[in-house]
């Protein structure tokens, strides 16, 4: 779906929005916002995550409940040729995943319009701030989310090498947990476990280390996908962290449709849960600037994550 | 005494109570404290080494753990509890604040926030923020919570999962006594199994020795009956 900038009947420069608004290509606008929504997009695109578009979220409640096989079982070779196979029950373990409204609103008054120079009234700015935004919250509720992992391994300083063996440990005796492990974990834990290595390691091998860690978002660490993140929660003097197997969790989402009548759209492209709309109060000579997204996480397992507590200190 | 620090937003708008307090730490939202019972912590209380449980926020926000969006005049969490005991999770959900006495509401400049009790918020005028944490005193409530039997003693796995684990850290270290690091790891590893002795004493006094488990009976196989339903 393409995006809609206010090109027809758009005020002079000056006054009202600006010609720097009326985007030569508007593809490209598109895909400023999808770089702009991408921040947090690399953890969600892992095995982690179940990702899936909320199939009823038209319904009033916006739940989806998620059924899974169950961590224990996979789909071995013990079928005999020609013979019917009995049947796998769904776990009863299911969770339910509800999706809610976020929203964003940006005004921008007639005044501050008039007097503010070239700045003025921008809906792509101030739309990829409120893409950056988006993506900034859905990485808060992914760090919500994991704050619940009900077992949890933790660890007696700040994290250390040692605390991820242990955290393996804790998987490996519950066998069967699928995919490979996804950590997400505060910077300072990170931190202070890239300190503990290096202590470990030695000096040559501390250089590559420190330059693979400024290279990349994330880094493997012992065969795991770790993932920093400034969103991860603390309580109790400790950092939320967590480590996860595949489908660990579930994150559900709602495309926004078209609205019909209203404000000019901004960015709705049909396949994100993010749709940003302008529309001016000419009572308050005000111009709003209007986000909504419809989007809900939750941890479809509890048997597939791992919290692992650090000190924040 | 534990402690984290930020910067918190001073802004036109914030002073005004215009925007919540997302600053600090995102602690912004209720939340219950849930407890597995496989999970389990050795930490130093007043009266010394302790298992404790370990204990977990299920936060209450919308679009997380299935937490409903409120509607108007509608509490939220009275919504998400309703969720919790559908979905079961296995967990123990420690759900009555009032007699847990673990979410205070603290107001913030900007809003309110919610924390355990055991953490202090101070707030500075330069939008700096800081969060004392009182370890002992958290570590006491939840080894009260295993006196006063809400949450019920670790299985002998526990025990054993506790000890394996610093046991492996000190064979580990052992590999390279040379690093300092390593003398570290394995002197850490030796208190916790010191402090994990003490523990059990402590765990025993007040339950009872944890049963061992029973040595595993061998027994004679009784002769075949020869099949008398053969008809």
């Amino acid at each position: 779906m393409a995006i809609a900038i206010f090109s027809a009947g758009a005020p002079a420069s000056g006054n009202g929005l600006t010609t720097e608004d009326q985007l030569n290509d508007l593809v490209l606008a598109e895909q400023s916002f999808k770089l702009a929504m991408a921040d947090s997009a690399d953890i969600f695109g892992t095995s982690a995550i179940e990702m899936q578009n909320g199939s009823d979220a038209g319904s009033l409640v916006g739940r989806n409940r998620i059924l899974s096989l169950g961590w224990s079982i996979s789909m071995d070779a013990t079928a005999a040729e020609d013979t019917d196979v009995a049947a796998s029950s769904v776990t009863a373990a299911a969770s339910d995943v509800t999706i809610a409204r976020r929203a964003l609103r940006l005004d921008e008054t007639g005044l501050a319009n008039a007097v503010g120079g070239a700045w003025g009234f921008s809906p792509i700015p101030l739309g990829l701030t409120m893409a950056g935004s988006f993506s900034a919250g859905r990485m808060g509720l992914f760090a919500t989310a994991i704050a619940g992992a009900s077992t949890n391994v933790t660890s007696a300083g700040a994290g250390s090498i040692d605390d991820l063996y242990d955290i393996i440990d804790s998987f490996t005796t519950s066998t069967g947990d699928p995919g490979m492990l996804v950590g997400c974990l505060h910077p300072f834990t990170m931190a202070a476990i890239r300190d503990s290595m290096r202590a470990e390691v030695g000096p040559q091998a501390r250089r590559e280390d420190v330059q693979a860690f400024l290279a990349k978002g994330a880094e493997m660490l012992l065969g795991m996908l770790i993932f920093p993140s400034t969103k991860v929660t603390n309580a109790a003097s400790k950092h939320e962290n967590a480590f996860m197997a595949a489908g660990a969790l579930s994150y559900r989402y709602a495309v926004p449709k078209q609205p019909v009548g209203g404000g000019q759209v901004i960015f709705n492209d049909g396949v994100s849960p993010l749709m940003i709309e302008a529309q001016r109060d000419a009572s308050k000579d005000t111009y709003e600037l209007v986000a909504n997204a419809y989007d809900g996480i939750v941890i479809r397992e509890q048997a597939r994550i791992r919290g692992f507590l650090a000190s924040t200190s | 005494m534990a402690r984290i620090a930020g910067k918190r937003s001073v802004s036109r708008q914030s002073r005004g109570q215009k925007l919540p307090n997302y600053g600090m730490g995102g602690r912004n939202k209720p939340f219950h404290f849930q407890h597995n019972h496989g999970s389990w912590e050795l930490v130093e209380t007043s009266e010394g080494w302790r298992l404790v449980p370990s204990l977990s926020r299920i936060v209450v926000a919308p679009g997380v753990n299935g937490t409903a969006q409120a509607k108007r005049g509608q509490h939220l969490s009275a919504v998400h509890v309703k969720n919790m005991a559908e979905e079961n999770w296995g967990s123990l959900v420690l759900t009555d604040i009032d007699a847990y006495q673990y979410s205070p509401e603290e107001p913030g400049s900007t809003g309110d926030g919610y924390f355990t009790l055991w953490e202090t918020v101070l707030l500075y005028d330069d939008g700096t923020w800081e969060i004392d944490h009182d370890d002992q005193g958290w570590a006491d409530w939840r080894w009260s919570l295993v006196v006063n039997g809400t949450i019920k003693p670790p299985r002998k796995k526990i025990w054993s999962t506790q000890e394996r684990r610093w046991r492996t850290r000190i064979q580990r270290a052992s590999r390279r006594p040379d690093l300092s690091s390593s003398q570290q790891s394995k002197t850490l590893a030796e208190r916790m199994l010191e402090g994990l002795a003490e523990a059990q004493k402590a765990m025993d006094a007040l339950n009872g020795p944890t049963p061992k488990r029973k040595a595993r009976v061998v027994r004679k196989k009784a002769p075949a009956q020869e099949a008398t339903n053969v008809g």
